[in-house]
């Protein structure tokens, strides 16, 4: 469809090749810069390295911070020093997620919260925000015009506003089978304003058109969706990420989809509601979502975000890598196969968490 | 301050409350307007947003940013946009704290915590704290590049202090074998963020550096004054008590008691019950305060709070100085 010519694996090659050039020496100043603060307390310290040094494998964020900026034409080296803090909020916003979700494990990772739980979770949290709010300021003062400074933090606080609101948003769904796919659609949009600040932070810092910056916020703003959608996917495959879904969390949009149907909905509501949840329950929860046609419709929005966003990067000159970066986010679901994912993100554990782009 | 069951001198403690009160009312103001025009899609964020809002009453903290800033010569009305970021930074830590500790009640309100729940908590700290330092690279155009350098690296230090101070107490919950020396050590790591406010306040009045450092310092006593005096209050609230033993660690009255082993043993057996009555507490602090530890505490206390005016004394203006030393009557005055 995209990248005419070019195989799923080499495509899938170049984004990882990409991580590794453009993300690698982010994240690792990023781990340092974290590490670097004397914490007296143990727990803590640990907690910190263990989310910087073994949890977190954020290359995505700088790789697509240099990739935009590249696309309108800056230096993409230029986009390092500001990764560095915006890495760092990412993180203090993901741990406290997990707290907001009662994430212990994550894609069977223990999280902060299940290793350490969740005082010091709140606690490392909060470093990690300080930390990264503080440094954005001596980036932005040392690296960014009076005016771009400005307007740079205007769209990190925006941008965690939103996130915030698209948690609370999402806390209203928590426990119910009847959320309607538009106001489920609306938190995901929301939740993408992380991915569409970088892109826009890396266009102003690359010196891009009004244009351009629009541009590249809207792709921003599609490439966060199609992600959390993927995200949804995988919880909807996955046996102890479904259990999470359906006690902890709001449902993902293939469950909700399919709770829409005449067919299934009486059957699925009252599965979704059994407690306990039993592993056979879990299989017929994910049976009953992909007989009703709820993976593919999911995978028709996010074929269409993907469209969409394509469309959109066409009208930037650089955009070979950014579409590639769309491509490796999609392939498992345009293809239509789960097994398909292994092609890009299930290769291996600790690779596939690094591919795990936003993580 | 609280209302407590301890003998208190209700003129000094309205004395203090209005010192405070006239020095905070404009950052307050203009702090609970820059809340409020935050309007989010949840309902429930901009109700927690509201409610705070309306009982926020943090008159300590600008209060003393404002008299720090009077000392340092400044002009106290410019002071107030650093109180607001200030005010926005200490309800971001203490709304989590809420929630680390669990406290449904502060000050006879019930917290955010406690009436929205931990998640919502979590997000309007979040919120607040991102707020704040939005706000404080505003005031680069107020402050030359050197002070506010200066003002980054002091709010950066001290609420790092703070969250270690936090984390250690945390690794402590639970724990009734719990040293003097250990707890009194997280007290002073909490007190950063008095001295926080006092230097920050001198810088802000555009003081020298000697006297950034002593007021920082005065700030750092005052601040284990207060978390002492917050320590003997907990003795005298059954429900406090309760929850210091389940979520926090034991006020250090409790702690200088448990120095003898006797009373330690009669005291753990009124704190091991399920609930604590009224009538509990009342031989609790019967027994307290019986003890000889206690009264060798209270003579540190006082010990510190006259360190604290001696200190006061190279200040010129004797008006602003009486006003500091009124806060520090204001805190021990009925320990």
């Amino acid at each position: 469809m995209n990248q005419t010519g070019r195989s799923q694996e080499e495509i899938v090659k170049q984004v990882r090749k990409l991580l590794e050039e453009r993300g690698r020496k982010a994240l690792e100043m990023t781990r340092k810069e974290a590490l670097r603060e004397e914490i007296e307390c143990k727990e803590a310290r640990e907690a910190l390295k263990y989310f910087m040094t073994q949890y977190w494998h954020g290359l995505a964020r700088p790789t697509l911070l240099s990739l935009c900026c590249e696309a309108v034409g800056g230096d993409p080296e230029a986009t390092i020093p500001i990764a560095i803090p915006l890495s760092l909020i990412s993180g203090g916003i993901d741990v406290h997620d997990d707290i907001i979700d009662q994430s212990e494990t994550k894609r069977s990772r223990p999280t902060v919260l299940g290793k350490f739980g969740k005082d010091i979770a709140l606690l490392a949290g909060d470093a990690l925000l300080l930390k990264g709010l503080m440094l954005l300021n001596d980036v932005v003062e040392k690296e960014v015009s009076t005016e771009g400074a400005v307007i740079v933090l205007d769209i990190v606080k925006r941008m965690f506003f939103e996130l915030g609101d698209a948690e609370a948003l999402e806390l209203r769904f928590r426990g119910h089978v009847n959320v309607a796919p538009e106001e489920y659609l609306n938190v995901v949009k929301k939740k993408a304003a992380d991915v569409e600040a970088l892109a826009r932070i890396s266009a102003i810092l690359g010196g891009g058109s009004y244009e351009e910056i629009e541009k590249l916020g809207n792709y921003g703003r599609l490439l966060g969706m199609i992600l959390t959608l993927r995200d949804d996917i995988l919880d909807t495959t996955d046996h102890v990420e479904t259990l999470h879904r359906i006690e902890k969390e709001c449902l993902p949009l293939p469950i909700i989809y399919a709770l829409q149907s005449d067919e299934t909905r009486c059957e699925l509501a009252s599965m979704v509601c059994r407690q306990p949840l039993t592993k056979r329950d879990i299989e017929e929860i994910q049976e009953n979502t992909a007989k009703s046609g709820g993976l593919q419709r999911t995978r028709k929005i996010i074929n269409e975000l993907a469209e969409e966003a394509y469309s959109v990067v066409r009208k930037i000159d650089g955009n070979r890598n950014l579409e590639a970066f769309i491509v490796a986010s999609c392939i498992p679901y345009l293809e239509g196969e789960i097994k398909a994912e292994k092609a890009f993100w299930g290769l291996e554990a600790k690779k596939r968490s690094e591919m795990h782009a936003y993580n | 301050m609280h209302t407590t069951k301890m003998k208190t001198n209700e003129k000094l403690i309205e004395q203090v409350q209005r010192l405070l009160e006239e020095r905070s009312r404009k950052a307050l103001d203009v702090a609970k307007r820059e809340v409020l025009q935050e309007k989010m899609e949840c309902k429930e964020i901009n109700d927690a947003f509201e409610y705070y809002a309306e009982n926020w009453n943090d008159v300590i903290h600008p209060g003393l940013l404002s008299i720090a800033c009077e000392v340092a010569g400044g002009d106290i009305d410019k002071s107030v946009p650093i109180q607001v970021v200030m005010l926005l930074l200490t309800a971001a830590v203490d709304i989590h704290d809420d929630i680390i500790d669990e406290s449904n009640t502060k000050y006879g309100k019930p917290t955010v915590f406690a009436r929205f729940g931990k998640e919502i908590a979590l997000l309007v700290g979040d919120a607040l704290l991102m707020k704040a330092l939005v706000l404080l690279h505003k005031l680069e155009a107020q402050f030359p590049t050197e002070k506010m350098d200066t003002i980054w690296n002091i709010i950066k230090s001290r609420f790092f202090e703070m969250g270690n101070a936090e984390a250690l107490e945390t690794s402590l919950k639970g724990n009734i074998d719990v040293s003097v020396e250990e707890y009194t050590r997280i007290l002073k790591m909490k007190a950063s963020t008095s001295e926080a406010h006092m230097r920050i306040g001198a810088i802000a009045g555009g003081g020298e550096q000697e006297i950034v450092d002593l007021l920082g310092d005065y700030g750092r006593t005052l601040g284990i004054l207060i978390g002492i005096r917050e320590d003997f209050i907990d003795v005298f609230e059954p429900d406090e008590l309760q929850n210091r033993i389940r979520n926090e660690c034991l006020p250090l009255p409790i702690l200088y008691a448990f120095k003898n082993p006797q009373t330690k043993k009669i005291v753990l057996n009124y704190l091991s019950k399920r609930k604590i009555s009224d009538k509990d507490a009342k031989k609790i602090v019967d027994i307290i305060f019986e003890e000889e530890n206690v009264e060798i505490f209270r003579k540190r206390v006082n010990s510190m709070a006259e360190e604290a005016y001696n200190t006061l004394s190279n200040i010129p203006n004797k008006n602003l100085v009486s006003q500091l030393e009124t806060l520090i009557k204001g805190v021990i005055e009925d320990l």
